[in-house]
């Protein structure tokens, strides 16, 4: 929402940005304000990156993170475009975190009898909620950053540390996967 | 004629397309807000009523007074500041808008980016002085803001904040409309 008519050649200016300037300088009210504004998103996107057990702590941790980090921001690009980099940031310094990563991604090993069901609600936007929930991690990261959230194979490889070529292969497979899962249209 | 796995993948990106956001089951607000780190800014010091409202206000005035001031007798040739181009609203029109603390919040990131602008064509002395000046500002809302936070039924408190809000939009648009009328 603008609040004022902003001066032609400036940036449009609105509420948001006046919220973030007064998070920033240390306005509680303001971030929560941000917090109720962005929370769904940023809950929705954790919970299909890392599943919805660890959904609520890392979203508290991102929220946490970025005030903390809310000095820095320069406002170079959208905050929730902002916001939605860290999460992803949060979400992935989780993954490293963890030591085993054997079942991270999709190799040609792997079995895919977790895709051997298929949904009890074929076609419904749940139905593919539950079955991306039931990709390997990393494979379900990369097909939510790509065919969700709309980053490019450059930009998965370089916050994975992998090359792009990798990415490609796991969403490949992760839509195989989902293929099969969801064969029950 | 489309095949099995085309028809397959364009209804998987049919589903991506109806997939939508949902909230936590539970609030998590009150898991975070105790976590949150109460912000420091280097260099401040906290003070106690009605000290700060003094200090505060009176370092602002002395501060932009010195600004306004070499301002005012800095040789900066006719032709360095300009305002940019297409603004077709006077500056100070956005200055005038209501009290309350977003709008003047609002109307100083205006300002801000206006004078963003004319800063870079500003000669350096007024530049540090100017900038020297909105730092102590800044500082001076920062504690006005936690203040408010502490105290927040305190109405001197909220007049306070007001009052350092609008003492920085003041600033902001005297110098501007100095900095203008300089092109």
């Amino acid at each position: 929402m603008t609040l004022t008519t902003p001066l032609a050649g400036t940036p449009t200016l609105d509420l948001e940005t006046v919220e973030v300037r007064r998070a920033a300088s240390g306005d509680e009210g303001a971030f929560a304000r941000l917090y109720r504004r962005h929370v769904a998103r940023i809950h929705t996107l954790v919970r299909r990156m890392a599943g919805p057990d660890a959904a609520d702590d890392l979203t508290q941790d991102v929220f946490i993170r970025a005030w903390d980090k809310l000095p820095t921001f320069r406002a170079e690009s959208a905050f929730s475009t902002w916001l939605h980099r860290l999460a992803v940031n949060v979400v992935l310094s989780r993954r490293r975190s963890q030591k085993s990563e054997r079942t991270w991604f999709i190799d040609d090993d792997t079995p895919l009898g977790f895709a051997a069901s298929k949904s009890s609600h074929p076609g419904t936007a749940m139905d593919l909620e539950s079955a991306i929930g039931r990709l390997p991690e990393g494979a379900r990261q990369v097909f939510v950053l790509h065919d969700v959230e709309g980053w490019t194979h450059e930009e998965i490889a370089v916050e994975f540390g992998l090359v792009p070529g990798t990415s490609k292969s796991q969403l490949s497979r992760a839509r195989a996967a989902l293929r099969r899962m969801l064969d029950g249209y | 004629m489309a095949t099995e796995r085309e028809e397959l993948d364009s209804r998987l990106a049919e589903a991506v397309r109806g997939l939508r956001d949902t909230p936590p089951a539970a609030d998590l607000w009150p898991e975070i807000a105790p976590r949150l780190q109460p912000r420091r800014i280097a260099g401040t010091v906290r003070l106690r009523w009605p000290t700060a409202l003094a200090a505060g206000l009176a370092i602002a005035v002395a501060s932009v007074g010195g600004t306004l001031a070499v301002l005012r007798r800095a040789e900066v040739p006719p032709a360095v500041v300009k305002l940019p181009k297409n603004t077709g609203v006077p500056v100070v029109s956005v200055a005038l808008a209501s009290p309350a603390d977003t709008t003047l919040e609002t109307a100083i990131v205006q300002l801000e980016a206006t004078l963003q602008t004319l800063q870079a064509k500003l000669d350096p002395a007024s530049r540090e002085s100017l900038n020297r000046s909105l730092r102590v500002l800044d500082r001076a809302i920062a504690d006005a803001s936690e203040q408010r936070r502490a105290e927040p039924e305190d109405p001197r408190a909220a007049r306070y904040l007001t009052a350092t809000l609008r003492k920085k939009l003041d600033v902001l648009r005297t110098v501007t409309v100095l900095a203008s009328a300089r092109s």
